[in-house]
């Protein structure tokens, strides 16, 4: 079964992927959308956060965390989430056994995050400058369809050709929403783990 | 008195070099250092890992080519040793301490 979710924060997204793996659906592969494959038995299913820029180290990883027992089942050498479930199906273990290294992957998702933050940033400010995007057709969500009479039809035209059109007009603004999700997934990760660091200082 | 930042080690860091008294690959590492610390130190998969970038990074261990082409095997390189040797000196002066005034 597939679903089509939009995920910015990769912790949600390993909240949402557990909370479907204790109804019975385990994740498979995550693409644009998600497949998952229907099982009543795996529960404890843990996300690392590690992205590669080599497929062997990639590999190396794999082989690695199998050692330890742990069967992966959805991820890339890009996605940066990777999951993974024991082979053992009632071991209750995690994958990190200390507050520190555990920071570290929720540095490693920070780390990535402005990196696109700083790319969507730079491309959105191209977008203004060339006239795509201003601040009125931003605010203005009427304005952002492009159906002429749209608003002023009614009944089943209206909704007919509002449905339509609403997935291109989400696309086409993606971009400078996107941005500000972005912004206020890193600036709230960012947030707990200054809170986290302030914590082990006392 | 010699300090340098990166003492003392943590606890996981020490135990991982203490651990590498010959070349061995992550999971035998861990099971190593579960043994030495007799049961208190288990380093989870995640933890391994990460602890090995660390040191890798900052060059107190090294790969060494192994015929297991899969799997990576570390050994100590000579600053790991040295490091490995302040952090000891380090506690046995402080046991020292303790022991001459009780």
């Amino acid at each position: 079964m597939r679903k089509i979710r939009l995920y910015f924060n990769k912790f949600n997204e390993a909240i949402w992927i557990k909370e479907m793996a204790c109804k019975g659906y385990v994740i498979e592969k995550i693409a644009f959308f998600y497949t998952f494959k229907k099982n009543a038995d795996m529960e404890n299913i843990q996300m690392d956060y590690r992205v590669f820029s080599k497929n062997k180290d990639f590999i190396s990883y794999l082989s690695f965390m199998a050692d330890f027992g742990w069967k992966h089942i959805a991820g890339t050498k890009h996605s940066g989430s990777q999951y993974f479930i024991h082979k053992d199906s009632n071991s209750k273990e995690l994958l990190y056994s200390n507050s520190n290294s555990s920071l570290e992957r929720m540095k490693r998702f920070r780390f990535v995050i402005s990196h696109t933050l700083i790319l969507l940033t730079l491309f959105v400010f191209c977008l203004f400058v060339n006239g795509t995007y201003n601040i009125n057709t931003l605010l203005n969500i009427k304005e952002m369809y492009y159906t002429p009479g749209l608003w002023e039809s009614q009944g089943f035209n209206f909704w007919l050709s509002l449905l339509i059109e609403t997935p291109f007009v989400f696309f086409r603004n993606i971009f400078p929403y996107g941005l500000i999700i972005t912004l206020v997934i890193y600036l709230i990760t960012n947030y707990k783990i200054n809170i986290i660091l302030r914590s082990k200082d006392q | 008195m010699k300090r340098t930042k990166e003492l003392p080690l943590t606890e996981t860091v020490f135990y991982i070099l203490l651990a590498l008294d010959g070349p061995k690959h992550g999971y035998l590492i861990m099971q190593t250092v579960e043994e030495l610390s007799v049961g208190s130190v288990r380093l989870a998969a995640g933890t391994m890992y990460g602890a090995l970038e660390n040191l890798l990074k900052l060059k107190y261990i090294e790969p060494v080519l192994s015929d297991d082409s899969r799997r990576k095997v570390y050994k100590r390189t000579n600053s790991g040793d040295e490091i490995l040797k302040k952090d000891i000196d380090r506690m046995t002066h402080m046991l020292n301490i303790y022991k001459k005034s009780n």
